[in-house]
């Protein structure tokens, strides 16, 4: 069985094809979790709302927003763990898959993951290994927009014609443009920004709420009350206030200060808009990038589909209907849309007979190229793009070089990702020397072919014309990527890592809350929250089922009461 | 590129120039040899696909002609508008201009296009666009983008764009270094006239601040022509004396030869060449550095206004007021020269197949094709101007399709 996984910055959704899709619940019954992990007290893994909770009491053992950090060398700590954003997801992975697991009855082995479509290579690279490391075969990495297509275009066998895709999600932003033509689904451009998503809206509210409130941003990097607890608070408030904004014209912001007092301000509507005008700008570009490279008018298109959960928000929603002068769709869940298309793609891996008729195209979303100098004598530092943006994969391109001078012994053949002219503004994906028998450059004729295939995998070989001499590289690691040797060492170090028990998640979550409005609450309130959590760990550890839900019942009326005393 | 049989085979389709029949047949095809199911039958068919499209007359869904229309005058207004904030200084207004036109043009739309070339056209090169109303442009614009439309639609132009922004960058870089230590050289270098003139050290500078001097006067010879003119001439004297001392020139710091490869296409390098003559590129300031470096840097030219540029430039002989090239279908003339100087031009009077220019000449406008193909009866055009002061320049013969005998002295090197 392949399950399909959406792995998104804010939540992952786990899904299976089985004549149809069907979504994934976990164990609290719900089919979004969030992407949060956090270490417990038992140097357990707790994944999920359990750990989200746990954001306010325990930031400094938790983490969100990881998939921000995909590809790169940047650490994420938690407690006195340092892990690489793959190894963290690979955390998700496995809570996700072992929800899959409970739901199926049988074990699963292989996944299709969703990765943003202007994911780069590394980033791509990493999200794979985040599913082996949480023991996964990674089928296939399929573009978000893609996916979201491949869900209307099941759920609307109808549509037919150009169809753009808007994908907003918590921390990447994706324009596709695809034809649809009964099962055909070609993509014929793709662009993005992978630094623009809802936590972006939510960073902007928060720098807009401590300057009307007249407190200082609370910085997440410092320890204590008034910095990382009081950051992730804020954090918390503001992402509540964005949601009720989405139903209503205005949000109250209180945020109770460690260093007594309480800040408050009322966001309107309007505000909101002007403190996310930089935000919605960005949105722009990648349109028209994705448009130009498809040669498809705005007017032409028959859908803008929109996909991702920032795209709840109505200023969004205003904002594509401006781009595209008229309303956008959203009939299928904006939360939901990629795993369903998981789900699809997992279908099609499966040759499930009711999609035989489904084919899907996708393209390059970065052109791919080598370093040259233009003309004899000129520096180098030129990208001469091998194979371009939005080309159809799997494909493979040829370009013909020489070398710099007459009687080289060898040439430096460096392979780059990105659209800058110059190699220096682009992402470099590595370099090999080819060995030369010294000859004239007239002489010298050196062919270098890209082999790109649909996962994203390249192959550059570059063969000397004259003498047949050649060399290839297989890119699947990027410079920031630890060794094979680091990674079997890390992927040992991981499994020895326990998620928290799945039958234990509705305790968990519980017990997080009540941590977290410990956190919060003040005097009395506080010495009774105290107690109730105590007992509920006491009677947890004591695994005695009536004595553990007496303590969560108690444990609860005590939260209900503290919630309905706070501001 | 032509399609051969072999490729209407992978497709399954016989020989038709019905371009919705080749895509219903490719997607006919996909269902059997999808990239997932058959990678190399798929790569075969995408080729095979592509090359029979790339042969058929691109057809374009519906007519766009009364969108173009509007478009055309809408963008004349952007430019009319853009125009007369820039004549004002006033570069917030400029940008403003900028950013109304495109909060009503959605993106990817065609007037949107049509405002975009002509401003790659008509503003973006000029030498008097200033540098915070062109990096508006470049943003807005997407024109960092190397493979974007910009690129595909005007490769020439674009490349000379892709240059400035270098330039600028270079600027840029050269100002924060002011600040850092050892950033002497370069707050000299950016002393303008009225500024007060710190003394730099008597007994000139130590050997590492004379390697980064003179590394930095190679940069600024490079990025020259989009920048010479915001440096002041006596400072960079001032600069090179320091560095050099009072007796003229030093070698010209010479690039480490590098083990990379090159492009074998000469068509490339040559195309590298011809930019040079748009605007902007002043050929005279690229010409006379090539001889003789630093004797140029000691004597900027004055920026003055843009038409005492732009006369400038129409004057030199080595400035070619036509661009011509060669093509397969005869000679292409190119007005573009003319074109971005037209600031400095009264009247325009041209002669075909005569020596004497007497016919009226009116400078194309926005929008209007810039380029002919000269017929092949034409093998000569004589070209003469009056600048704004009513003085008339001498005739200039272009000669084109073979010409009769050539009369070097007064046509430029313009015959390629």
């Amino acid at each position: 069985m392949i399950i399909g996984i959406d792995l998104g910055t804010t939540n992952s959704l786990v899904s299976v094809w089985r004549d149809g899709v069907e979504l994934v619940p976990n164990a609290l019954g719900e089919v979004l979790t969030p992407s949060v992990v956090s270490l417990d007290r038992t140097g357990e893994i707790v994944v999920g709302a359990a750990a989200r909770e746990r954001l306010s009491s325990h930031p400094e053992l938790t983490a969100a927003a990881f998939k921000r950090h995909m590809g790169s060398a940047r650490q994420i700590t938690l407690g006195t763990r340092r892990f690489r954003a793959e190894e963290v997801s690979s955390f998700v992975i496995r809570a996700l898959r072992s929800d899959a697991e409970a739901y199926l009855g049988t074990p699963v082995e292989e996944a299709v993951i969703t990765v943003p479509a202007y994911f780069s290579d590394a980033q791509r690279r990493a999200t794979r290994q985040a599913g082996e490391l949480a023991g996964l075969r990674v089928d296939r990495v399929l573009n978000e927009p893609t996916a979201a297509a491949l869900a209307y275009g099941l759920a609307e066998p109808d549509t037919n014609g150009p169809v753009l895709v808007f994908d907003l999600g918590g921390g990447t932003f994706d324009v596709s443009v695809l034809e649809m033509n009964d099962g055909v689904m070609e993509v014929r451009a793709t662009a993005g920004d992978n630094f623009l998503g809802g936590e972006d809206f939510d960073d902007a509210v928060a720098i807009w709420f401590a300057g009307a409130a007249g407190i200082p941003l609370p910085d997440p990097l410092e320890p204590g009350q008034a910095g990382e607890l009081l950051a992730a608070r804020l954090r918390r408030t503001v992402e509540a206030a964005r949601h009720r904004l989405s139903t209503g014209p205005e949000a109250e912001i209180i945020l109770p200060l460690p260093y007594g007092g309480t800040a408050r301000a009322v966001l309107t509507a309007s505000e909101f808009t002007r403190i996310s005008e930089p935000l919605l700008e960005r949105l722009r570009r990648p349109v028209a990038r994705a448009l130009a490279d498809s040669r498809i008018r705005p007017d032409a298109l028959s859908h803008v589909v929109l996909a991702g959960g920032a795209t709840r928000m109505p200023l969004v929603r205003r904002e594509a209907a401006r781009l595209f002068g008229r309303l956008p769709l959203q009939r299928l869940n904006p939360d939901e849309v990629v795993a369903r298309g998981a789900a699809v793609q997992a279908g099609l891996k499966m040759r499930a007979a009711a999609l035989a008729d489904v084919v899907l195209t996708d393209v390059a979303p970065y052109t791919l190229g080598i370093e040259v100098s233009e003309g004899q004598g000129n520096a180098p530092g030129r990208m001469l793009p091998v194979i371009e943006r939005n080309t159809v994969i799997p494909a493979s391109r040829v370009r013909e070089v020489a070398p710099a001078a007459d009687f080289q012994r060898a040439v430096t053949v460096r392979v780059f990702q990105g659209e800058a002219r110059l190699v220096r503004d682009n992402i470099p994906l590595g370099e090999f020397d080819l060995p030369l028998v010294p000859r004239r450059r007239a002489e010298q004729e050196i062919k270098v072919r890209f082999t790109y295939d649909v996962n994203g995998i390249l192959e550059v070989s570059a063969r000397a014309q004259a003498d047949g001499a050649s060399n290839r590289i297989v890119i699947r690691n990027g410079p920031d990527a630890p060794s094979p040797e680091q990674a079997e060492e890390r992927l040992t170090a991981l499994a020895a890592l326990k998620l928290h028990p799945r039958e234990a998640a509705a305790n968990r979550l519980l017990l997080a809350r009540g941590e977290r409005l410990f956190v919060q609450a003040l005097g009395i309130t506080r010495t009774m929250l105290g107690d109730a959590i105590g007992d509920f760990e006491a009677a947890l550890v004591a695994q005695d089922p009536a004595a553990i839900a007496a303590a969560a019942t108690r444990l609860a009326d005590t939260m209900r009461t503290a919630e309905g005393e706070m501001p | 590129m032509t399609a051969g049989p072999a490729d209407w085979e992978e497709l399954a389709l016989s020989p038709t120039t019905d371009a919705d029949a080749v895509r219903r047949a490719y997607r006919a095809r996909l269902k059997a040899v999808g990239p997932d199911r058959d990678p190399e039958g798929f790569q075969r068919l995408r080729a095979a696909y592509e090359a029979v499209l790339a042969g058929l007359v691109a057809t374009t869904p519906g007519t766009h002609a009364t969108i173009e229309q509007d478009a055309s005058a809408g963008t004349r207004r952007v430019l009319e508008d853009l125009e007369a904030h820039r004549n004002a200084g006033d570069e917030a207004g400029a940008i403003a201009v900028i950013d109304a036109a495109m909060a009503s043009l959605p993106p990817g739309s065609a007037a949107l296009e049509v405002l975009e070339d002509a401003l790659l056209e008509d503003v973006a090169l000029s030498r008097t666009l200033s540098a915070g109303l062109f990096r508006h442009l470049v943003t807005r614009f997407d024109w960092h983008d190397a493979q974007g439309r910009a690129a595909r639609a005007e490769p020439e132009r674009h490349a000379v764009l892709l240059d400035r922004l270098a330039a600028e960058g270079w600027l840029d870089a050269l100002r924060d270094e002011t600040g850092a230590p050892g950033g002497i050289v370069a707050a000299a270098m950016l002393l303008s006239r009225r500024q007060h003139v710190p003394a730099l050290p008597p007994a000139g500078f130590d050997p590492a601040t004379r390697d980064r001097a003179r590394t930095l006067f190679g940069e600024l010879r490079e990025h020259g022509h989009f920048l010479l003119h915001r440096f002041d001439g006596a400072s960079l004297a001032r600069v090179r004396e320091a560095v050099e001392g009072p007796p003229l020139l030093g070698d010209p710091p010479v690039p480490p030869p590098r083990p990379a490869a090159v492009l074998p296409d000469p068509a490339l390098t040559r195309k590298h060449g011809r930019l040079i003559g748009f605007g902007v590129a002043a050929v005279i300031t690229v010409a006379v550095f090539a001889k003789d470096p630093v004797t140029r840097l000691l004597f900027p030219p004055d920026p003055g206004t843009a038409q005492e540029l732009a006369r400038t430039e129409l004057e030199n002989p080595a400035v070619p007021w036509l661009e011509l090239s060669s093509e397969p279908g005869g000679t292409l003339v190119s007005w573009a020269p003319l074109i971005q100087r037209r600031r400095a031009i009264a009247d325009l009077r041209y002669g075909a197949n005569t020596a004497e220019p007497d016919a009226v000449m009116t400078l194309p406008e926005n929008g209007v094709p810039m380029r002919f193909v000269a017929p092949p009866g034409l093998n000569l055009m004589t070209l003469r101007l009056r600048f704004l002061d009513g003085t008339w320049s001498p005739v200039r013969r272009y000669e084109m399709n073979g010409g009769p005998a050539a009369d070097a002295a007064s046509g430029g090197a313009l015959k390629r």
